[in-house]
């Protein structure tokens, strides 16, 4: 990857971060190639992201290294640190020395464990569109000072580029999920009529009168009517129902 | 309009609201209107219509499996035929047969709008017209609205938890329901699929010219056998 020129790079990850209305989509592998560009693109030696459940608590979602990994695993355990933070308030938390008075007092046991690791700075971005906060991304320096502004901005960018596919994958998912319950509705309305011809004919009888045993099958048998219709399009429903002897 | 629009959305269900169809088409400057809802396979199902002619409009399509409904339904695609009578146009080309015989129903334009949900095509709105002509850019615009508000309204009632699947399929749903019911009963007749059924039923009705409709009733009642034979017809 560090052979193509810096633009080829950038405008891949753009792509890859929009690329989220395919079938099997996988929010962690998505987020995983979130922190890998992060790592590529930016002045940064690592990356984590956290993601919020629907209920609204934190996971660990991604890293690009297991190092990062752990100390994000920490802070959801401590409840404590830049991302927690950032999802909190759904704004950026500034780039922040983590050999700090002030790190050490607004995160008394990342600060430290983070200054362990190697880590000299953070940078957290909010994964967040309108007033929908998702998640955060924590950006990780190993070198003295802090990110520069430009470099804030564009690791912000591909933070919303990656939210905004999140959320449209979500919406477009949802929206499936309710066709899907429509379709099945529909089709099941088709097989129930279908059934009463059917059966109609099995029993030498009216249409309605074909209704009424299935209904009445369904229910003392407790099983959906649905699948009563089935077996009788099928020839798997039971003697009693099919054979006019019964 | 905005009135109906927001009498839909307030419809507390079970079921999907009978809408004001009547007052819609004479809202668009239609003859009639129908609403079909794609189920998950292959086809389209009529659920509601207003208007003389809709139902036979349907049925036509039904039986030569091909037109305006099912492309709106199935594909999302919007089809305006403003004059059925145009050898050029593009209905011609797309339903060889279907532009004919439409006409023979009285109806000299059809205006099919697909329903969806982002890119998903849930159904169509099929309005047709007596007198040729297009629609006019405000009804255009109305109708736009409508099929939105409908594929919303769809939509929402689609995701409310049935009450046990029993009151929603209590309701009539299904305009051809006796088209299925006729399936039903041939497949079991002739032992053959429900598909298969569905098939013959088309061709006898084709090949006599007469409406599905017409003819899944008289299986109904026993007045037309149909045989599952090569060169098999009926009574």
């Amino acid at each position: 990857m560090p052979d193509r020129p810096r633009e080829e790079r950038l405008a891949a990850a753009f792509v890859d971060l929009a690329d989220t209305l395919v079938r099997d989509f996988d929010v962690i592998n998505f987020l995983h190639t979130l922190t890998e560009h992060c790592v590529d693109l930016l002045e940064v030696t690592a990356a984590g992201v956290l993601l919020a459940t629907p209920q609204g608590q934190l996971v660990d979602a991604a890293a690009s290294d297991e190092r990062t990994r752990g100390l994000e695993m920490n802070s959801i355990e401590w409840d404590e640190g830049p991302c927690r933070d950032c999802f909190r308030t759904g704004v950026p938390v500034p780039d922040v020395p983590l050999d700090s008075e002030m790190a050490r007092a607004r995160w008394p046991h990342f600060a430290p464990r983070a200054v362990q690791l190697g880590f000299t700075s953070v940078v957290a971005a909010p994964l967040r569109l309108h007033d929908q906060v998702i998640g955060a991304l924590n950006l990780f320096r190993d070198q003295p000072g802090p990110l520069n502004a430009s470099q804030l901005r564009l690791g912000q960018a591909l933070a919303d580029t990656a939210t905004i596919g999140i959320l449209q994958q979500r919406a477009v998912s949802e929206q499936m999920t309710v066709t899907a319950q429509l379709q099945a509705t529909l089709d099941s309305w088709i097989v129930i009529e279908q059934a009463k011809g059917c059966l109609a004919q099995l029993r030498d009888t009216g249409v309605e009168e074909a209704f009424t045993l299935m209904r009445a099958h369904a229910r003392n048998r407790s099983v959906r009517l649905t699948d009563v219709a089935r077996q009788v399009i099928d020839g798997t429903a039971d003697a009693s129902l099919l054979d006019p002897g019964q | 309009m905005t009135s109906y629009l927001r009498a839909l959305h307030t419809h507390p269900g079970p079921g999907l609201a009978p809408l004001p169809l009547e007052a819609c088409a004479q809202a668009l400057g239609l003859d009639g209107l129908a609403l079909l809802l794609a189920p998950a396979g292959t086809g389209v199902e009529l659920v509601q219509s207003f208007g003389t002619h809709s139902v036979a409009l349907e049925d036509l399509q039904l039986t030569q499996g091909q037109g305006p409904s099912r492309d709106a339904a199935q594909h999302g695609a919007l089809h305006l035929l403003p004059d059925l009578s145009d050898p050029t146009a593009f209905a011609a080309r797309r339903w060889p047969g279907l532009p004919g015989a439409v006409q023979d129903l009285g109806i000299m334009a059809v205006f099919s709008f697909p329903l969806h949900i982002g890119v998903i095509a849930l159904g169509a709105l099929t309005g047709h017209r007596i007198r040729p002509g297009p629609l006019g850019a405000d009804q255009l615009a109305d109708a736009f609205a409508l099929t939105d508000t409908l594929a919303q309204v769809i939509i929402d009632q689609a995701a409310r938890p049935q009450p046990a699947g029993g009151m929603l399929l209590d309701e009539p749903g299904l305009l051809f329901a006796e088209v299925h019911q006729a399936t039903g009963m041939l497949s079991a007749q002739q032992n053959i699929s429900c598909t298969r059924a569905l098939v013959l039923l088309r061709g006898y009705a084709y090949a006599h010219n007469r409406p599905l409709l017409t003819c899944a009733r008289d299986v109904l009642h026993h007045r037309l056998r149909l045989d599952d034979t090569p060169g098999g017809s009926g009574l």
